[in-house]
């Protein structure tokens, strides 16, 4: 069982925490969450949609979200706009993620979102009548700086960081909460102070080099503080519902430092002195200020070097939360698991085949006034994010995820590769959990179907069915 | 909530004894749920959808049941409209006979084909099936309450016509229609159609569609007929006392139901011959994962499978998304009665 259990994505497991969940009295049923399109935000809000005592979710991002719509709403909005209220207004809960976290920006640009960004948030928050606040903290908040106490709990002191925007920012956010909390004691307002978030969707060096399966290793031998980002989410969902206050560390337990990390993922340690790569990301934001590309604030290298030892007995203890990956190795191995390197090409061939299959009469007619964005989401080794569009009896296929989209579809890679092959049934996997249909009804009537064309294609007559034939013995490939 | 059953007469290995014997089973749970307090029976018209569907003269099934029946009311679900399938005219007498007979106990509704092997079969100008399909709904309610219909039309030019009989109930039988595609409920609620929903989907994405509809069927204001803004949704179901033997079977039956649908819709073939579908019983492992999944945060409610405690909670998350009715498909293969029993002995009571 336990084995089977590991084939399932996470979200099923994160959802049989509902015994714990459904102990909260009253849930909120109109929730407000800012940064919704982010990588926390992405799966805070699908936690939300699934959960069937809540009724409205507004997400306020710049970018649409990758969930799809539907009791979830998409409002465009800036955490600096000064009529923000509107926005929340009805909401009796915020989670509040928006922040400028590794993205090099002006400083000017991070204290405005970041801090002003908050307070405004806060401020509106209150004025609409919310009686529950998440917010997004940060170990950084304490300062990562030596000295801290070992295990780092709660209520040890913060220090402000000021040469690194992302833990000032941080800092000074939290700063702030200590007065608001003193003026609003009628919000509980929970403080998350999670690790470094690891998982299958961030958007900085880390963790693309952690994509392609290396880690850097700027010497040192700093135990890294990680957690598991759908763990870190299933932490935001649970004090959101709970209506939690104070602080709450997430994060998994025995770090380790980059060359154990690696040995855990089998992952390559590329060993760089901290110089070089302290330069090349001064460079890097020295380029991003001409606007070229987006670079990464230096502060997060130099900051590498200090341990920190966080401790979440709290947040296990007080709001129930249980990590699916205890420990630091435990997250290192899911991300290994779950999180492709890069889509496998017989997985490219056939996504090119389909969509030139719906362009002939039959594939067309089958699919004549069904419209649908799916997001195919293939895990482990050899996916990728696919959006497959289909519209006017077409369907069209791109890189990444569509947002927002109708459906997401989620499987292993592996078992769409064993799908294709004739080896086991989609809907057994998905009546299983292996196969996770969100959204749209159809959506996983319509991938199955796609999966059966292809399998009949390759027993057509002609020179059609040659194609299909030759291409299908090298995608079957086990 | 009402609850109904939903006949697709599906059968997984069909033989001349097997494919009569499936007729006479239905036949014998539609009175057997009339005596037990089922809504209606609804039933479907599919053409060439072997195993899948063997429904291909529902006029025939339900004027059977009408007469072995006293109270439950009889559902098209649906006929299809398009002209090369059925004749508007003809739609209209047998309906309208039908409703005669029953003493007024029809539910007429309407859809478009979406499989390749009937629209190919019956040479459909695929098209304009939507066009055929309304240019029929908006004739049909017409037939039934002028005494002289006539009609000018893209698909139809009808002379000065005497179309009788009349329905029993006035000003007609309720009207529905199927929308199962993705944004259909919309525009059923915008002609002022009952809407006929599979259950597949999220929760969410089945109470956005019920939201969709009810704000849609509100605004509508048909043009010589009459209004209907109830929503139904056909999950598959079993319940049994026993719960790990209702989803032995239940599940099995469901992901034929399912697999066999995909394969006649979205997939672009005709298949010949047996289906490729998996038929055997899930194994140990596979059936505690799909047990222990459903009602979950995240699972979806398109099968009602279990005992009657794991049924109610599924129940009642249709009560939240908000559907008037739910048209149970009971008829997945191995049907015992004793199932139609324990739902109506057990889930029905507490649902009103």
């Amino acid at each position: 069982m336990r084995s089977r259990a590991r084939w399932r994505w996470q979200f099923h497991d994160a959802c049989k925490l509902a015994p714990g969940l459904s102990k909260c009295e009253a849930a909120p049923v109109r929730i407000a969450v800012s940064g919704g399109a982010g990588q926390l935000g992405s799966l805070v809000l699908r936690r939300l949609v699934a959960d069937r005592r809540v009724r409205e979710v507004v997400s306020l991002d710049l970018r649409p979200p990758i969930v799809p719509l539907g009791k979830l709403s998409f409002v465009r909005a800036d955490v600096r706009e000064p009529a923000f209220a509107r926005h929340i207004k009805g909401c009796d809960a915020l989670a509040h993620l928006a922040f400028i976290v590794t993205r090099h920006a002006p400083r000017a640009v991070v204290d405005a979102v970041n801090v002003e960004g908050s307070k405004n948030v806060f401020r509106a928050a209150a004025a609409a009548g919310v009686s529950r606040i998440v917010h997004a903290s940060s170990i950084a908040a304490y300062g990562i700086l030596p000295g801290h106490p070992v295990p780092l709990v709660e209520s040890a002191p913060r220090r402000r960081q000021a040469d690194f925007a992302y833990a000032a920012t941080k800092f000074d956010v939290e700063a702030f909460l200590d007065d608001f909390e003193k003026t609003h004691p009628e919000i509980a307002i929970a403080r998350m102070r999670p690790s470094m978030f690891v998982g299958a969707r961030m958007e900085h060096p880390f963790g693309r080099m952690l994509r392609r399966r290396a880690i850097v290793d700027l010497g040192g031998g700093v135990p890294l503080p990680i957690v598991w980002d759908e763990d870190a989410a299933d932490a935001f969902v649970l004090a959101l519902l709970q209506g939690a206050r104070g602080a709450f560390n997430l994060s998994a337990e025995e770090h380790l430092v980059p060359a154990a990390l690696a040995r855990a993922g089998d992952l390559r340690l590329v060993r760089i002195p901290r110089a070089l790569v302290l330069t090349l990301a001064r460079a890097s934001a020295a380029l991003a200020r001409t606007g070229l590309i987006e670079g990464t604030d230096p502060a997060w290298i130099e900051s590498a070097g200090v341990t920190l030892a966080p401790s979440s007995a709290r947040a296990r203890a007080d709001l129930g939360w249980r990590p699916r990956c205890p420990t630091a190795a435990d997250v290192v191995r899911r991300f290994v698991e779950i999180v492709p390197e890069r889509a496998d090409p017989r997985i490219a061939l056939f996504l090119r085949l389909l969509a030139a299959g719906s362009r002939d009469a039959h594939g067309a007619a089958a699919l004549r006034g069904f419209a649908a964005d799916v997001h195919l989401c293939l895990t482990g080794r050899g996916g990728g994010d696919f959006a497959l569009r289909a519209k006017d009896g077409r369907v069209r296929v791109a890189r990444g995820a569509p947002r927002p989209p109708t459906a997401v579809v989620t499987m292993p890679a592996t078992l769409l590769l064993d799908l294709l092959a004739g080896r086991g049934d989609f809907t057994t996997a998905e009546m299983t959990g292996r196969v996770v249909v969100e959204g749209e009804g159809l959506a996983g009537l319509f991938v199955a179907g796609i999966i059966g064309s292809y399998r009949a294609a390759t027993a057509a007559r002609g020179g059609r069915g040659l194609v299909a034939r030759a291409a299908a013995s090298w995608i079957a490939r086990p | 909530m009402k609850f109904s059953l939903f006949f697709e007469m599906q059968m997984a290995d069909p033989t001349p004894a097997s494919e009569a014997q499936t007729f006479h089973d239905c036949l014998e749970q539609a009175v057997f749920a009339d005596a037990l307090g089922y809504h209606c029976v609804w039933e479907v018209e599919h053409h060439g959808l072997r195993e899948y569907s063997h429904s291909s003269a529902p006029e025939i099934f339900l004027s059977f049941v009408a007469a072995r029946t006293r109270r439950i009311r009889l559902g098209h679900g649906v006929t299809l409209l398009p002209f090369r399938y059925n004749h508007p005219i003809r739609i209209a007498e047998r309906i309208a006979t039908l409703d005669i007979l029953s003493g007024g106990r029809v539910n007429w509704g309407s859809g478009k084909s979406s499989s390749l092997v009937e629209q190919l079969a019956f040479e459909s100008d695929v098209a304009t099936l939507h066009e055929q399909w309304l240019e029929a709904v908006e004739m049909i309610p017409r037939m039934w309450s002028a005494d002289v219909f006539t009609h000018e039309g893209r698909f139809f030019r009808i002379p000065p016509t005497q179309v009788i009989p009349k329905p029993l109930q006035k000003p007609h039988p309720p009207m529905f229609a199927a929308c199962s595609k993705p944004d259909s409920a919309a525009a059923v609620g915008r002609l002022g159609l009952g809407a006929l929903n599979f259950a597949f989907g999220s929760d969410d994405y089945l109470a956005q569609k019920v939201r969709d509809y009810r704000a849609a069927v509100a605004e509508a204001r048909p043009a010589g007929r009459a209004k209907n803004d109830h929503f139904a949704c056909t999950p598959a179901t079993l319940v049994l006392g026993d719960d790990r033997k209702a989803c032995a079977y239940g599940l099995r039956g469901a992901r034929f139901f399912l697999s066999a649908l995909g394969q006649y819709y979205l997939s672009g073939t005709r298949p010949l011959g047996r289906l490729d579908v998996a038929r055997d019983f899930f194994d140990d492992a596979a059936l505690a994962d799909a047990m222990a999944l459903r009602n979950t945060a995240g699972s979806q409610p398109a099968t009602i499978v279990g005992d009657p405690a794991c049924a109610r909670e599924t129940v009642q998350r249709f009560v939240e998304i908000g559907v008037d009715e739910l048209i149970l498909v009971m008829q997945l293969g191995t049907v015992p009665h004793a199932l139609v029993m324990t739902f109506a002995e057990r889930v029905m009571p507490h649902f009103g």
